[in-house]
């Protein structure tokens, strides 16, 4: 299977480096820019700080990466970002996070990141989303800070 | 001029030549794999199963293995990589190498590294060539020529690298002004004279300096394959990708790169 003919290196040749080609100019599709060979895109953090949003609409802050949540039967537990979203995701809160694949890149991972929580946290019984603002910088510029907000499934 | 590509074209697809700088490389690339199941294991163990914490999957979360499969999957990684240092089986263990690194990505989009994506690329091309012909454990080396237009597809797939690389460098204006080599510049400023690294920070050095990287990596492209610039280029390639190596932690590409370049020497100087 592996010693190919004439007409075989051809045609392998053909998909192969049409397949690279096809992902290096989509490359600008995905926010990471993966695929596409783009070597040290931006030299970039951004700081993530999230909040509870409780009922009432009342926003209570996330504090040294960690919460305390009561379940439904009123049981205390305490919640951990950093147990749940690890590097090279933006693990640690409220403080500059590196962004090797771009600011963007890293702002989608921050919004993924809070999905990923808000779906696999059914201890918390009294959070109804998350809610971050993340402080963005592009090649040492900083950039207007983003809000993003995720509704918890009840 | 049509008439030339295409008998260039005919002629690198049925060259053949020596063999010994393949099996060089699939040594290379073996120990380069076996560092990646270390890797693995090593976070497995230390931070748990990723499927358990926060991950990016391109599949669909049905697609992506459970803590037990993908323990069975760490197991064939090792063994395949193995295999490719051993030199035994060591071309389809190069393609099942190549297809756990891809889908170890597509299950988690936070596993992706350019030097993942180039290691399977170059894995994938080097299964199809011969080179399983030296260095092989327990068994004498077969001297014969062998097809090399897998080893000139390797070597097309590092020009590749190359134009995509400064080409979208190229087009981005902070890339090209030195916005981003400037924040680049503290690990480089380690090693350079103090006065030499100072000028090198002002704007202007930083812009020169990026202007520099793009013009050696389009060049590069080119100039690896030209005999009359070849021992240059390669020159060239050696010192760009080690003071990389330098001011980022990327030295896994940069093996990766410089184990690559063998496969432009001239036949002569890989056989001593």
């Amino acid at each position: 299977m592996l010693e190919l003919g004439a007409r075989g290196r051809a045609w392998f040749c053909a998909l192969f480096f049409g397949g690279e080609i096809l992902l290096v100019a989509t490359a600008d599709l995905r926010t990471d820019k993966s695929y596409g060979f783009r070597m040290f895109p931006e030299a970039s953090s951004i700081r993530v700080h999230v909040d509870r949003r409780l009922d009432g609409g009342r926003l209570a802050p996330v504090e040294a990466g960690a919460w305390q949540a009561h379940d439904c039967s009123g049981g205390g537990h305490r919640v951990v970002w950093r147990q749940m979203v690890r590097w090279p995701a933006p693990a640690v809160l409220d403080a500059p996070v590196g962004a090797p694949y771009g600011v963007d890149n890293e702002v989608q991972r921050t919004r993924d990141a809070l999905r990923w929580v808000a779906d696999h946290t059914p201890e918390d019984c009294e959070t109804r989303a998350l809610v971050a603002h993340v402080e963005r910088t592009r090649n040492g510029q900083p950039l207007d800070p983003v809000d993003l907000e995720v509704e918890r499934a009840r | 001029m049509l008439a030339d590509v295409a008998a260039t074209l005919r002629r690198l697809r049925d060259d053949e030549g020596d063999t010994r700088a393949l099996g060089m490389v699939r040594v290379g690339f073996g120990l380069l794999l076996l560092n990646e199941a270390w890797l693995a294991t090593q976070e497995l163990r230390g931070q748990g199963f990723f499927g358990d914490h926060f991950h990016q999957p391109y599949l669909p979360e049905a697609l992506v293995p459970s803590a037990g499969v993908y323990t069975l999957l760490l197991v064939a990684q090792w063994l395949a990589a193995l295999l490719v240092v051993a030199g035994r089986r060591a071309r389809p263990a190069l393609l099942v190498s190549a297809a756990l690194l891809v889908y170890a990505m597509l299950c988690d989009r936070l596993w992706f590294h350019h030097y993942r994506h180039t290691m399977a690329a170059f894995c994938t091309l080097l299964a199809f060539a011969p080179c399983d012909r030296h260095l092989v454990l327990g068994r004498a080396a077969d001297r014969a020529p062998g097809p090399l237009w897998a080893q000139h597809a390797m070597k097309l797939q590092v020009s590749l690298m190359y134009l995509a690389s400064g080409g979208s460098k190229l087009l981005d204006p902070e890339w090209r002004g030195g916005q981003m080599w400037s924040r680049m510049m503290p690990g480089l400023a380690t090693v350079l004279p103090s006065s030499l690294a100072r000028a090198l920070e002002t704007p202007l050095g930083a812009s020169l300096m990026a202007k520099g990287a793009i013009t050696t990596e389009l060049g590069l492209a080119v100039l690896l394959w030209l005999p009359r610039t070849r021992r240059a280029a390669i020159a060239a390639g050696v010192l760009f990708h080690l003071t990389i190596s330098m001011m980022t932690p990327v030295r896994l590409f940069t093996i990766e790169m410089l184990l690559v370049y063998l496969l432009f020497l001239k036949p002569e100087v890989t056989s001593g």
